[in-house]
């Protein structure tokens, strides 16, 4: 998943996009996964101390899970699949990148 | 896979079970009580006690095997993996007795089957349908409350699992079995349009009477968590902000995003 993930940001760069994590691992072992695999956006900590959890609140039943949002924060993709997730999101960055004339 | 647990689910049933008594399913009896008087279904029931009995005997003699196994692999120094218990001549035996049983019995030697064998997919998905063409108004199927959440364990084909969950919606008369046995056969991923379809507007009236109905906390919160999902979480909705800290423990929000197109990932590191 990994490369897929960095070669979208790469690509959206100068795009308005933006891939954000909700991390579940310990706090440890994120920030290592982050800084070995040269990971690049930034990711919410999915359990704070005395907070539900941020999959619990969303209902997450599996990892991983994607949900694509568009400019309004308009939910328009939930599920497991990358690649559709990807073309959802694309679509959507085109159609916003069309809106604001650039 | 499947694991039971004995929580609230399995008391509710029982309470039903004890609400509904055997008893007054008698009088569904379809003729056959009265062409072939008790000695059949006592027959059936005494093959059904004997053919119990021998099952756990081969139980706890395969649980000695493998535990002797795993120590000699132990001491060998070699690797140890459990072979399943065969239960197939057990199931074979159990489906004889339960076509010549009556319908009180029937459903409750399916459902044994059913629990002693859980990890043979092919086996449930048989029994499953079974169960739902021919006992669906079984009072015995109580016992499928802690099982119909791991549909997908037990059925792995979607149709099937769809179909047979339809069914038992339709026909049981047991309300927290209808109302699991509906949760479990939508998808709360559901598109847009179909979320604000008329027939998901009824099937939300029906899980929250349904949820009054039974009482039961455990069914109550999985209806609003499903709900929560549809409604708030779903495909369509406004994403509601989310407030929270990275992983330098520097705070922001999903909505400091509004005017781009966010790809939120739920990840973790494996």
């Amino acid at each position: 998943m990994y490369p897929h993930e960095r070669s979208l940001v790469k690509e959206m760069s100068d795009k308005p996009f933006a891939l954000i994590g909700v991390n579940s691992d310990e706090l440890e072992k994120a920030r290592t996964a982050v800084k070995e695999k040269n990971l690049t956006w930034r990711s919410f900590q999915n359990s704070v101390e005395g907070q539900d959890t941020i999959s619990e609140t969303w209902v997450i039943e599996g990892w991983p899970t994607i949900v694509i949002l568009d400019t309004d924060g308009k939910i328009h993709y939930r599920g497991h699949d990358g690649d559709e997730a990807t073309k959802v999101a694309e679509k959507l960055v085109e159609a916003a990148m069309a809106n604001t004339g650039r | 896979m499947i694991r039971y647990s004995i929580g609230a689910a399995a008391v509710a049933s029982l309470a039903l079970w004890m609400a509904y008594p055997p008893s007054v399913y008698a009088s569904q009896q379809d003729g056959q009580g009265a062409e072939a008087p008790a000695k059949p279904a006592q027959d059936a029931q005494a093959s059904f006690d004997t053919l119990k009995g021998e099952a756990e005997e081969a139980k706890k003699a395969w649980q000695l095997k493998q535990r002797d196994l795993s120590m000699a692999a132990k001491e060998a120094g070699e690797e140890f993996s459990f072979q399943p218990l065969d239960f197939g001549v057990f199931r074979e035996r159990a489906l004889k007795i339960a076509d010549g049983a009556g319908p009180e019995l029937a459903p409750e030697i399916l459902v044994w089957v059913l629990q002693s064998d859980a990890g043979n997919t092919d086996g449930a998905t048989g029994i499953l349908t079974l169960l739902a063409d021919k006992h669906v108004a079984s009072p015995k199927l109580s016992a499928l409350l802690d099982l119909v959440p791991y549909m997908e364990y037990m059925v792995p084909d979607a149709e099937k699992a769809a179909a047979i969950l339809l069914k038992i919606e339709q026909g049981t008369t047991i309300p927290a079995l209808r109302g699991h046995a509906m949760l479990k056969r939508v998808d709360p991923l559901m598109s847009e349009a179909d979320r604000k379809s008329p027939e998901f507007a009824k099937m939300k009236a029906d899980l929250q009477a349904a949820a009054t109905d039974i009482g039961d906390p455990d069914f109550s919160a999985a209806v609003d968590t499903f709900l929560r999902v549809i409604e708030s979480y779903g495909v369509g909705c406004i994403a509601p902000d989310i407030a929270g800290v990275d992983l330098d423990g520097v705070g922001f929000k999903l909505s400091d995003y509004r005017g781009k197109v966010v790809f939120l990932d739920f990840w973790g590191d494996w």
